[in-house]
């Protein structure tokens, strides 16, 4: 990898450009204020009814940016936090919700205002391979943005370039190559070379490392760091390395299954998780629960976003989910199993059935002995009550006759809890202003991080 | 990677003129003789455009004969222009000691074979030297050291099916280009007005004038072997013709020359005009999708569902006494029904690559920093559905040729006495078994080899584009669309 080699009169541009942006930020960062405002955002896809339900990939999140800081997107593939950067930037059009930047909503802007918005907020993307054209030469890459604005003379924009090129590490000669001539790493700065051209004070970077070697990944966050302290830079960071975003971010947002779970200071959210996701996510990092405490697995795979369970989101996997007082002597195992048999319920209410499997649910020749199996596999082994036996019967039997739906319910009404009835609200876990969604905030339940203790140690 | 470690002064960064201007001995040496070979037969280029628009000018009723434009051409028939038949003329008479008003007293045929090899070796030079210029440019202007559009030159240059298409085609546009000085003789003295010209011919003992209609009474390939003028022969007024002579005593080779200009415009602008839609359509419908898309596969759905010779049958039908009907003794309206027909089939192939490209990142990323829609689909999908216009263009050129040939062996399409290949088809269909086999013949195997040669160029261009295709796997996705109307 190469690095900045400048020429004196550059270094002379590079540093008054500096140092007038950076008198800008300080301004700004310095009173902390807030740059963005989301509230509510929702995005949903295939949202016009004929396909069924709709794909909830955002779900009503909300959370506010301040300038200058670093906000961490981390959560599972699948959990929306593309979507999210994406609704923000404008990329997508929010199905609800609104984004709040200087007093205007942008997810309802257009005309003028809107040129001004993607002149402000840019992205950089995953992908470095697929997000630069092959056919363009990266000096006329890294000019588009500014060509499509009108920004200043052609001239200006020539020394632009050349100027931004420095800037993210990459040589003048460069200017005349094409992205096929590079490496990954390159590539990316090439990336963020395009995403800071108009001068925006505010970025999504969409995984920005996760395509590239581990020995790139640290030069280019390194770089973002230099940048967001020259420039005054404001960061949305969606990622999936919890190290990385515990490296770069000032406050990290958990995401599952297109809500934010989890909000708060990177280091107390590390230190000290408050959800229980979170508590799961983080002892999924090797090494980081020490060497006397079990890494907490989770069940199964998240729920589809087109039919997110009911109450929490995280309702099926959770490892601190409140159990009604009547069966608190059922053991670990058999809670396991209940879960897992309501989640094959769940998966076969909503897998399209075949017209002929229809019909012959009908004339009831079911075709759906496999449950029986099912309960086998799950239950075999285990000593269970008699009435809870009794009510997991009565599930089978109405699964086997085709009632899938039915079946999951009777599971949710017999084994359910708050947890199953409504969605959390935002209940603030520390001075900071941390918030966790769960249930188990609120008085008289347990902290979610003891029961999952005790629960491990039974 | 081998990246030279050249540092670049910002003057390097100047516009193209000022590159040149700091070393212009290659361009100034580039420039003068392409200039020098240029101005030999600038006559023939200028003839060849006028000629184009005039025939277009004088079939609107509105223009009618504009008199600039032929003004114009006779201007450009005074143009001096070295290989023509003026300057080496091939038409002449034996007086008993010599010929007389042949090149340098030479025989008829050999006159007319050392024209031929003239204009094709100045041809031939001047595609070298457009290469050389284009070299140069890479060697001593282009900042660039590597640009994604080398390799595809380079595996195009080393690709043996795709330069055979590509020496087919060229001087298929050649034939096409210089028709009037390649042939033996001009279309209004042999084809046109016969009548109305008159040569001199040796009889054996003197010589005589006659006009040259009756010259063709005696020159006829009715297919017995006393009534037959075959390839490369004299006929008996002293006349060489080195494709033989029509049923009608008319020279083929000029015949063919002629109407080698009727298929290629047709076909030039049927491809054209489809392709243009085609490719606007595809641009347009894979950037916004949805509803668009799906308008667009309904509309060229009952297109294609419209039977294309039928059509063309009513239309040239109909049309044919109308003044649209009469431009370019009616290939006009043949090339808008071909391209009217022909754009969904096009556009079904544009539409895969195209939706592809409008999912790649780059396009999010312009739309992120708010590129407009046009510039978008002008700058980061149409370069990379360019090469698919490139292979479908041609293999669409060689279908709109066969089918332009198919229609006037029917009778149909472009009216007599206008040349065309498949009208001198089907002239011959009843002498294939005598000895005046060639009038069919000829035509029939020029016909199929300049097919082949479009096709042959697009699978070189698809090759080279795309190098994981091979011709043998890619069979199904680029077919091109032979067999006529």
């Amino acid at each position: 990898m190469s690095t900045g080699r400048t020429t004196p009169d550059e270094t002379e541009s590079t540093g008054a450009s500096t140092a007038e942006t950076a008198a800008t930020s300080q301004s700004t960062a310095s009173t902390g204020e807030t740059l963005l405002d989301v509230q509510n955002l929702k995005k949903y896809y295939d949202d016009d009814g004929l396909f069924g339900d709709p794909v909830q990939a955002v779900d009503g999140v909300s959370f506010d940016l301040r300038k200058g800081e670093t906000l961490g997107v981390v959560g599972e593939s699948g959990c929306g936090k593309t979507t999210l950067g994406r609704t923000i930037l404008g990329l997508e059009e929010a199905t609800d919700g609104s984004v709040i930047a200087d007093g205007r909503d942008v997810t309802e802007i257009s005309g003028a205002e809107r040129r001004e918005w993607q002149r402000d907020a840019q992205m950089v993307f995953q992908d470095p391979d697929s997000s630069l054209n092959d056919r363009m030469t990266v000096g006329e890459i890294i000019r588009e943005p500014l060509d499509a604005h009108d920004w200043q003379t052609a001239e200006d924009r020539r020394a632009r370039v050349f100027e931004l090129i420095d800037k993210v590490g990459l040589r003048e000669e460069h200017y005349y190559r094409y992205p096929h001539q590079f490496s990954g790493g390159q590539r990316q700065r090439i990336g963020i070379a395009r995403a800071l051209a108009l001068e925006p004070e505010f970025i999504v970077l969409d995984e920005p490392v996760s395509a590239l070697d581990v020995s790139v990944q640290a030069r280019i966050i390194n770089l973002l760091d230099r940048l967001q302290d020259d420039l005054g830079l404001t960061y949305l960071f969606i990622a999936h390395d919890l190290s990385v975003v515990r490296h770069i971010c000032d406050r990290v947002a958990v995401m599952y299954l297109g809500n934010v779970v989890e909000l708060g200071e990177t280091e107390a959210v590390y230190t000290d998780p408050a959800h229980p996701y979170t508590v799961s996510l983080l002892s999924a990092i090797p090494g980081s629960f020490g060497p006397d405490r079990d890494r907490i697995t989770l069940r199964g795979t998240p729920p589809s976003p087109r039919d997110p369970p009911q109450g929490c989101r995280f309702v099926t996997r959770c490892p601190a989910k409140v159990r009604p007082d009547e069966y608190d002597e059922l053991s670990e195992a058999a809670w396991s199993s209940i879960e897992s048999l309501h989640t094959v319920f769940r998966a076969r209410a909503n897998a399209d059935e075949s017209v002929l499997d229809r019909l012959k649910a009908m004339l009831g020749r079911s075709v759906r002995e496999d449950v029986a199996e099912t309960r086998t596999d799950l239950f075999g082994g285990l000593d269970l009550p008699s009435e809870v036996g009794s009510v997991i019967d009565e599930a089978v039997d109405r699964a086997r006759t085709g009632d899938d739906e039915g079946a999951a319910e009777l599971l949710r009404e017999e084994f359910g809890s708050v947890c199953n009835a409504e969605q959390p609200d935002e209940h603030v876990v520390d001075a900071d202003g941390r918030f966790s969604k769960c249930v188990r905030h609120q008085d008289g339940y347990d902290d979610p991080g003891a029961v999952i203790e005790r629960r491990a140690n039974r | 990677m081998a990246t030279p470690t050249r540092t670049y002064a910002e003057s390097e960064a100047d516009a193209l003129g000022e590159r040149v201007s700091r070393n212009p001995r290659p361009a100034l040496i580039w420039v003068g003789v392409s200039a020098f070979l240029l101005l030999l037969e600038a006559g023939a280029a200028v003839e060849f455009l006028l000629n184009v628009l005039g025939d277009f000018l004088r079939a609107v009723p509105q223009v009618g004969r504009v008199q600039a434009v032929v003004n114009l051409q006779e201007a450009a028939g005074n143009v001096p222009t070295l290989l023509s038949r003026e300057t080496i003329p091939n038409r002449g008479y034996y007086n008993g000691q010599e010929y007389v008003g042949t090149f340098m007293g030479l025989a008829p045929g050999t006159a007319w074979q050392f024209r031929v090899g003239l204009i094709y070796a100045y041809s031939f030079a001047l595609l070298a030297w457009t290469w050389v210029g284009y070299d140069w440019y890479r060697t001593h202007y282009r900042v660039a050291d590597w640009t994604p559009r080398d390799d595809v030159v380079d595996r195009l240059r080393s690709h043996g099916w795709g330069l055979f298409g590509l020496a087919v085609v060229f001087m298929f546009f050649v034939l096409v280009v210089f028709a009037p000085a390649v042939s033996p003789t001009t279309v209004a003295a042999n084809l046109a007005d016969p009548y109305g010209h008159t040569m001199t011919y040796w009889t054996g003992s003197g010589t005589e004038e006659i006009t040259v209609g009756q010259a063709n009474l005696g020159a006829q390939s009715q297919g017995t072997p006393q009534e037959n003028v075959g390839p490369w022969s004299y006929d008996k007024y002293g006349r060489f013709h080195p494709f033989g002579t029509l049923p009608s005593g008319k020279d083929l080779f000029t015949f063919i020359a002629h109407g080698a200009r009727i298929s290629l415009i047709i076909g030039l602008l049927s491809v054209g005009l489809s392709a243009s839609v085609a490719l606007i359509l595809a641009l347009v419908s894979a950037y916004y999708k949805g509803a668009v898309d799906l308008s667009v596969v309904l509309i060229s759905d009952a297109v294609m569902g419209m039977p294309q010779l039928l059509l063309l049958i009513m239309l040239t039908v109909i049309l044919s006494g109308t003044w649209i009907g009469k431009i370019y003794s009616g290939a006009f309206v043949l090339a808008l029904i071909f391209a009217g027909t022909g754009w969904p089939a096009m556009w079904r192939s544009f539409r895969g690559p195209a939706l592809q490209v409008s999912e790649q990142e780059w396009v999010d990323a312009a739309k992120a920093f708010g590129q407009s829609p046009t510039a978008i689909m002008r700058k980061h999908m149409l370069p990379y559905i360019t090469g698919y216009l490139l292979v479908y263009g041609s293999m669409t050129l060689g279908g709109a040729i066969i089918a332009i040939a198919g229609l006037s062996f029917l009778g149909l399409g472009v009216n007599p006495p206008t040349p065309e290949w498949g009208r001198a088809v089907n002239a011959g269909q009843d002498y294939v078994a005598t000895s005046s086999w060639h009038i069919s013949l000829i035509p029939g195997i020029l016909i199929t080899l300049v097919v082949t040669g479009f096709n042959a160029l697009g699978d070189g261009i698809r090759d080279a584009i795309d190098p994981e295709s091979d011709s043998a796997g890619g069979e199904g996705e680029a077919g091109g669309r032979g067999g006529g109307a």
